[in-house]
C-alpha cells in the first residue's frame, strides 16, 4: 500500500475547470462587484450634473439676493418702553413767587401741539473706531450734543496698549434727541445701538395732585392763621404752616425732577478703538498688521476648534477601537465553535 | 511533496517566493493566485465537504484577499498563510451560517481515475476518502492544509494561530486518527 501522505494527495479535490475560468476571468478583472446603492445615486448625479449645477447656481444667486439686500442700516436696534415713543412735553413746573407752577424752557420746546404725555427717552450707542481715533471722535460727539442745547453728564476714556475706549452719559434735550443720536452715529462705525422709551404720564399726573394737595393744605393753614386769636394757636398753626411749606417744596422737586428727566433724553455713548476695525468716515486703512492680527486670530481659533474636536475623537475613537477588537474577538470565537460543532 | 507548479491546473505557474524584507509590503496578487486557487479550493472542499459551497467560499477568499492586499505585512507571515488565513474565516463563516455539515461524502478530483489505473489503488483511495470524511472537522482541516494545500508548519500554525511545534503535534495526531479511521 502506497504511503498515506501519498493517498491523501491522490484524493486531492480538484477545482470544476468551467469555475475555474469563471474564476480566473473575475480575478483577471479585478473582482468587480456590482456597484452600491450609493455609488448608483452618485452616478445619477453625475449623469444630471450640468441640470443639478444649473439649479445649485440659481438656488445660489437667490439666496444672494436675498442675503445681500441691504437693511438700511449695519446696526441693531431696538425700541422698547411702555406706551408710544411719542415725544411730549412735560408738564413739569417751577414754583413762582406766587406760588404758582409755569414751565420751564427746555419743557416748553419738549411740549408738541396737543401732546400731553411725559416719555422718558434714552439711547445706548457703541461706536468702534481706531484706537487713535477715540479721542477725536469723543470729542466730536460732546460739540454735538453742545451745538444741541445739551451737556455731558460724565465721561471716561481709558487707554491700554493699542486699546482704546470712551464712555459718556449724554443729556440732549427730548425734541433733538433723534437729530443727536443721527449725528453721533455718523461719527464712526455703528457697533450696536438701542433706544427706550417709557412712558411716566401717570407718575407725572401723581406727583402734580401730591403738589395740589399740599398746597391746599398750606392755603388752609395760612387762611386758619389769619383768623386765629390766641397766640398758642398762631404759634401751632406756624409750625403746621412751616411743614406744609416743606412738603410743597419737596414734591415740587420731585415734579421737577420727573420734568428735567422728561425734557433731556440720555443717551449712554461708547467708543471702543481696537485694531482692525473701521470707521464710517473711511479714512480707516486695513494695513499689514492688521492682516497679520487677524491671521493670528483666526488660527487661534482654528487651534481652539481642534483641540475641542480632539477632545471629542479620542476617547470616542479610542472606544470604537475597543469595540472593534472586541467584536473581532467575539466574531473569532464563533468561527471556532463552528469549527468545532462539525 | 510535489512542487508547487503542479496545484493550480490551467493557470500560468509562477513561484510566490518569501519577499525581500524591502517589500516587506508589497504583494504580487495576481502571482499569489495563480499558485494558491486549487489549494484553496481543495482546502474549502476538504473542509465544507461540498463543492458547490467551497466555490463559492474561494471565490470570497480571493475577492477579500484582492480588496485587503494593500495591507498584507510580509512580516507577520507568508502571503500563503495570510490567503489562508482569509480562507479560513470564509470558510468558518459559511460554516456557521449553515450550522451543520453538509454531504459527509468528500469531493474527490474531478477528473476520472486513468482506465490503467489499478483496482486496489482505487479501492485504497476511496478508503481514505472515505476515511477523511468521517474524522472532525479540526483534523480534516489540518489535514487538508497539509497535503492539499501544500502548507509547511509553520504556515499552518500561522493560519490556525498556535505555535508551529503545536501545529505538528495536532498534524500527527490527526493523520494517526486517519491511519485508524483507515485501517477500521
Amino acid at each position: 500500500m502506497p504511503e498515506l501522505e501519498t493517498l491523501l494527495r491522490d484524493v486531492r479535490p480538484e477545482p470544476d475547470p468551467q469555475w475555474a475560468a469563471r474564476l480566473d476571468a473575475r480575478a483577471a478583472a479585478g473582482f468587480p462587484s456590482p456597484p452600491s446603492r450609493f455609488r448608483r445615486a452618485l452616478a445619477a448625479v453625475r449623469a444630471h450634473f450640468a441640470a443639478f449645477g444649473a439649479v445649485g447656481a440659481v438656488a445660489s444667486l437667490l439666496i444672494l439676493f436675498v442675503v445681500a439686500v441691504p437693511k438700511g442700516t449695519d446696526d441693531s436696534e431696538t425700541t422698547s418702553g411702555a406706551g408710544s415713543a411719542e415725544l411730549v412735553a412735560p408738564q413739569t413746573a417751577t414754583e413762582d413767587a406766587a406760588g404758582g407752577v409755569a414751565p420751564s424752557a427746555p419743557e416748553r420746546r419738549a411740549t408738541t401741539p396737543g401732546g400731553d404725555r411725559a416719555v422718558l427717552r434714552n439711547a445706548t450707542i457703541e461706536l468702534s473706531t481706531r484706537p487713535g481715533e477715540v479721542e477725536r471722535v469723543t470729542d466730536r460727539a460732546i460739540r454735538i450734543v453742545d451745538t444741541l442745547g445739551g451737556y455731558v453728564e460724565s465721561s471716561e476714556v481709558d487707554r491700554s496698549g493699542n486699546r482704546a475706549r470712551a464712555t459718556l452719559t449724554l443729556k440732549i434735550p427730548t425734541v433733538d434727541l433723534d437729530k443727536g443720536i443721527a449725528q453721533i452715529s455718523a461719527l464712526a462705525h455703528v457697533s450696536s445701538r438701542s433706544q427706550q422709551a417709557q412712558d411716566v404720564t401717570d407718575e407725572r399726573e401723581r406727583l402734580e395732585a401730591l403738589v395740589r394737595d399740599a398746597r391746599a393744605d398750606r392755603e388752609g393753614l395760612r387762611a386758619r392763621l389769619a383768623k386765629a386769636t390766641t397766640d398758642r394757636e398762631r404759634s401751632r398753626l406756624r409750625a403746621a404752616l412751616d411743614r406744609a411749606t416743606r412738603r410743597v417744596t419737596a414734591r415740587t422737586r420731585d415734579l421737577n425732577q420727573l420734568g428735567r428727566e422728561v425734557s433731556y433724553g440720555t443717551v449712554d455713548l461708547s467708543v471702543v478703538g481696537a485694531r482692525g476695525t473701521g470707521a464710517a468716515g473711511g479714512d480707516d486703512r486695513w494695513t499689514p498688521g492688521d492682516a497679520l492680527g487677524d491671521a493670528v486670530r483666526v488660527l487661534e481659533v482654528i487651534a481652539a476648534v481642534l483641540v475641542i474636536a480632539l477632545a471629542i475623537a479620542l476617547p470616542a475613537a479610542l472606544l470604537i477601537a475597543l469595540a472593534l477588537l472586541a467584536g473581532r474577538g467575539l466574531r473569532q470565537r464563533r468561527r471556532e465553535r463552528a469549527l468545532g460543532s462539525v | 511533496m510535489k512542487a508547487k507548479r503542479d496545484r493550480s491546473q490551467g493557470v500560468t505557474t509562477a513561484s510566490t517566493a518569501t519577499l525581500p524584507a524591502a517589500a516587506a509590503r508589497a504583494l504580487d496578487f495576481d502571482a499569489l493566485y495563480r499558485d494558491a486557487r486549487d489549494d484553496v479550493f481543495a482546502y474549502t472542499a476538504t473542509l465544507l465537504r461540498d463543492r458547490a459551497a467551497a466555490e463559492d467560499v474561494t471565490a470570497q477568499a480571493f475577492e477579500r484577499a484582492y480588496k485587503r492586499r494593500s495591507r498584507f505585512d510580509a512580516r507577520r507571515g507568508s502571503p500563503r498563510a495570510w490567503l489562508f488565513g482569509i480562507a479560513r474565516n470564509a470558510a468558518l463563516d459559511e460554516l456557521r451560517r449553515r450550522k451543520r455539515a453538509a454531504s459527509a461524502e468528500l469531493p474527490g478530483p474531478s477528473s476520472e481515475p486513468a482506465p490503467d489505473e489499478a483496482a486496489e489503488l482505487a479501492a485504497q483511495r476511496d478508503a481514505v476518502r472515505a476515511a477523511l470524511g468521517t474524522l472532525p472537522a479540526r483534523d480534516r482541516e489540518l489535514i487538508a492544509l497539509k497535503y492539499h494545500a501544500e502548507l509547511s508548519n509553520a504556515e499552518i500554525a500561522a493560519v490556525l494561530g498556535v505555535s508551529v511545534s503545536n501545529a505538528g503535534t495536532l498534524l500527527n495526531r490527526a493523520m494517526n486518527k486517519l491511519r485508524e479511521a483507515v485501517d477500521a
